[in-house]
């Protein structure tokens, strides 16, 4: 590590202790995130395999394993997985019929975390974006006081506090809670609001994660600019034995889920303060505007995106307005 | 006729070629008694302060200051020329660091690091001037988050040891702000900061005058120049924090802006300072020789990782 690299950490350390009260924590956002659909088999063991249940699928006149594979998998050559995952009705791979129903689901190869990379506490730890740097980001009303942010790099926000029977029930039930939240959307957010997509992943050691993606559309107008401009935006919840962790990843370029899973699929719960006593509601890990909504125990971040993005077109229009008048000279060099 | 007309005017011709010979020994005697002898032959070499984490402060101190010292004058006029460059060199370290006043005794508490990185260029140096600028990255606080660019000149008779400052050899007044700022705008070097309009001039007026009591409560502003190699003039003002409420700027901030004029341009803007007279018979003499073992700075010189986290 170079001497940037020693004072960023420094800089980063000292922000996240003046956060968390305290706490012993390291920080080092040197990880690079990496998520595959497939990895060569000595690979392996460097990744993690989430798998995604994509649903039932019935074939058709004239599929083949392959053309499913391709059309649900987005790979041809991954038909062998289709075969796996359906064993108990596939007897040949070449003799398919029309009607028969096939369980597909989809492996993705997750890097896993290494060496001391990411943000790490007593009681967890997990990867993060390589060049993030770590502290607040805020914008009006939209505050988050662990997050991640930098040049080239996605925003994501961080929620993780201690496991509650409101969360663990709306996980419980994924179906439930995606209905809802379709419906929250459809009702608050129509305008806004495209391609909501709701993804669960389960490791191998039965780990659950799960994630919904969405287009978050600014209408330029109301800030003098023409056009709009949309938003990816990617909101991953996982719970382990006693904590619940959330990113809310967001990005004007596509790939942020990507990133929000690597996030989750890197978040382990340590047992060094002992797993009966493992607590992080003392860490005052804040998100602002954190308001109830049809989801308990889930965060908002409908709420939390729209405010973040209003405020900061906000910011952005008035800038222009105060650069188009010009500050007299003494203001304009004395207090840049 | 034409003879006795001829023999007539001869006296009258021979007083004129007497007089305006008396004239031209009058006029190089002056020039003699204003104008000494200059030093023809004289070294200036330039030396360097460096100290590297001198492990006497709670915080780190990284220092590379370059200055020029002169030899081959009179002596007693040479320490005093070299303590003024070295003075002039050290500005910032002895405000910063050497010697804090109470507020900044208050600030060390908090530095993790301060460093400086000096270099000084001599562009003018002749029997009776010498001209040397000096260029200066400081870090109050922290080279990461608060790198100031600076730059502040020296120019001296060599002959008195006596320094010149801008306002002693140009007049500064409205009409000079007024090509002041149209030629620092037209350089684009400090984008929409410095226009030419009436606010701006007279600002700048006041600050180059030393007339803005408030501003100088928070910063030290000090109006420079220096010859250049074409005896040209660089003419610039420098705005440092002297606050250490003005510090904890965020950015790489550029404390000084300066503009290039001819000689021709600035003729209308002279005093009658003696050092026109000194600059009018001044011929480029004496020799300037590089630091030898100059260090490089750690945090802040030209390959300091600082500069990839600016970039960033």
């Amino acid at each position: 590590m170079g001497i940037y690299g020693k004072i960023a950490g420094m800089t980063a350390m000292c922000m996240l202790t003046g956060i968390l009260w305290g706490n012993p924590v390291t920080v080092c956002a040197e990880e690079v995130y990496r998520m595959r659909d497939g990895v060569l088999p000595r690979e392996q063991e460097n990744y993690t395999v989430l798998t995604e249940a994509l649903g039932e699928y019935e074939v058709c006149e004239g599929d083949s394993l392959w053309r499913i594979s391709e059309k649900l998998l987005g790979d041809g050559a991954q038909y062998t997985q289709l075969v796996k995952q359906n064993a108990d009705v596939i007897g040949n791979p070449d003799l398919i019929y029309p009607q028969m129903c096939l369980q597909v689901a989809r492996d993705v190869y997750v890097k896993k975390r290494t060496g001391v990379n990411g943000i790490r506490t007593p009681e967890y730890r997990f990867g993060t974006q390589e060049g993030a740097q770590f502290g607040i980001l805020e914008c009006g009303e939209a505050f988050a006081n662990c997050a991640m942010f930098g040049n080239d790099v996605s925003d994501v926000i961080c929620l993780i506090r201690d496991k509650e029977p409101q969360g663990e029930k709306a996980l419980a039930d994924w179906d439930k809670t995606q209905r809802t939240i379709q419906s929250y959307v459809q009702k608050n957010f129509a305008r806004q609001i495209s391609d909501l997509t709701f993804h669960e992943y389960e490791a191998a050691d039965g780990q659950k994660l799960y994630l919904f993606s969405y287009c978050y559309k600014v209408d330029g107008r109301p800030y003098g600019y023409d056009g709009s401009m949309k938003f990816y935006v990617c909101e991953g919840v996982c719970q382990t034995d006693h904590i619940q962790a959330e990113f809310t990843g967001f990005d004007i370029e596509e790939g942020v889920q990507d990133i929000v899973l690597y996030m989750l699929a890197s978040f382990e719960e340590l047992a060094e303060n002992g797993r009966d006593e493992c607590s992080v509601n003392g860490y005052n890990i804040q998100i602002a505007p954190c308001a109830s909504w049809a989801v308990s125990g889930i965060h908002n971040s409908f709420a939390w995106i729209e405010q973040y993005l209003e405020s900061m077109f906000s910011e952005i229009s008035q800038l222009s307005e105060n650069s188009a008048e010009k500050k007299p000279a003494r203001e304009r060099i004395l207090d840049r | 006729m034409d003879e006795v007309q001829k023999k007539k005017r001869m006296p009258a011709a021979l007083g004129m070629l007497v007089l305006a010979g008396g004239l031209l020994a009058g006029a190089a005697f002056v020039f003699r008694t204003k104008t000494p002898k200059g030093y023809q032959d004289y070294t200036v070499q330039k030396n360097q302060y460096y100290i590297q984490y001198s492990e006497q402060y709670d915080y780190w101190d990284v220092l590379t200051v370059e200055y020029p010292v002169l030899s081959g004058i009179d002596e007693g006029q040479a320490e005093a020329v070299n303590e003024l460059l070295y003075n002039t060199a050290m500005e910032k370290v002895n405000y910063w660091h050497l010697f804090p006043n109470d507020e900044v005794k208050e600030l060390q508490k908090e530095y993790q690091i301060f460093c400086s990185d000096v270099h000084c260029e001599v562009p003018y140096h002749s029997q009776y001037l010498l001209s040397v600028s000096f260029e200066e990255l400081y870090a109050p606080v922290s080279p990461v988050y608060y790198i100031h660019k600076t730059q502040r000149c020296a120019n001296i008779n060599l002959m008195t040891g006596e320094p010149y400052p801008l306002s002693e050899v140009f007049r500064i007044d409205a009409d000079f702000m007024e090509l002041w700022c149209a030629r620092v705008e037209e350089s684009g070097a400090y984008e929409d900061l410095i226009i030419n309009d009436a606010d701006t001039r007279e600002t700048f007026l006041l600050w180059f005058l030393g007339g803005d009591a408030e501003a100088e409560k928070e910063f030290s502003f000090e109006p420079f120049f220096y010859v250049d190699e074409s005896r040209d003039f660089v003419i610039g003002l420098s705005y440092d924090p002297k606050s250490i409420r003005k510090v904890a700027n965020p950015e790489f901030i550029e404390t000084s802006f300066s503009a290039h004029f001819t000689s021709e341009e600035l003729m209308s803007y002279r005093t009658d300072s003696k050092f026109w007279d000194l600059y009018a018979a001044s011929e480029a003499t004496g020799e300037v020789l590089d630091c030898e073992n100059l260090q490089e700075n750690l945090w802040l010189g030209k390959d300091a990782s600082v500069w990839e986290f600016m970039e960033r």
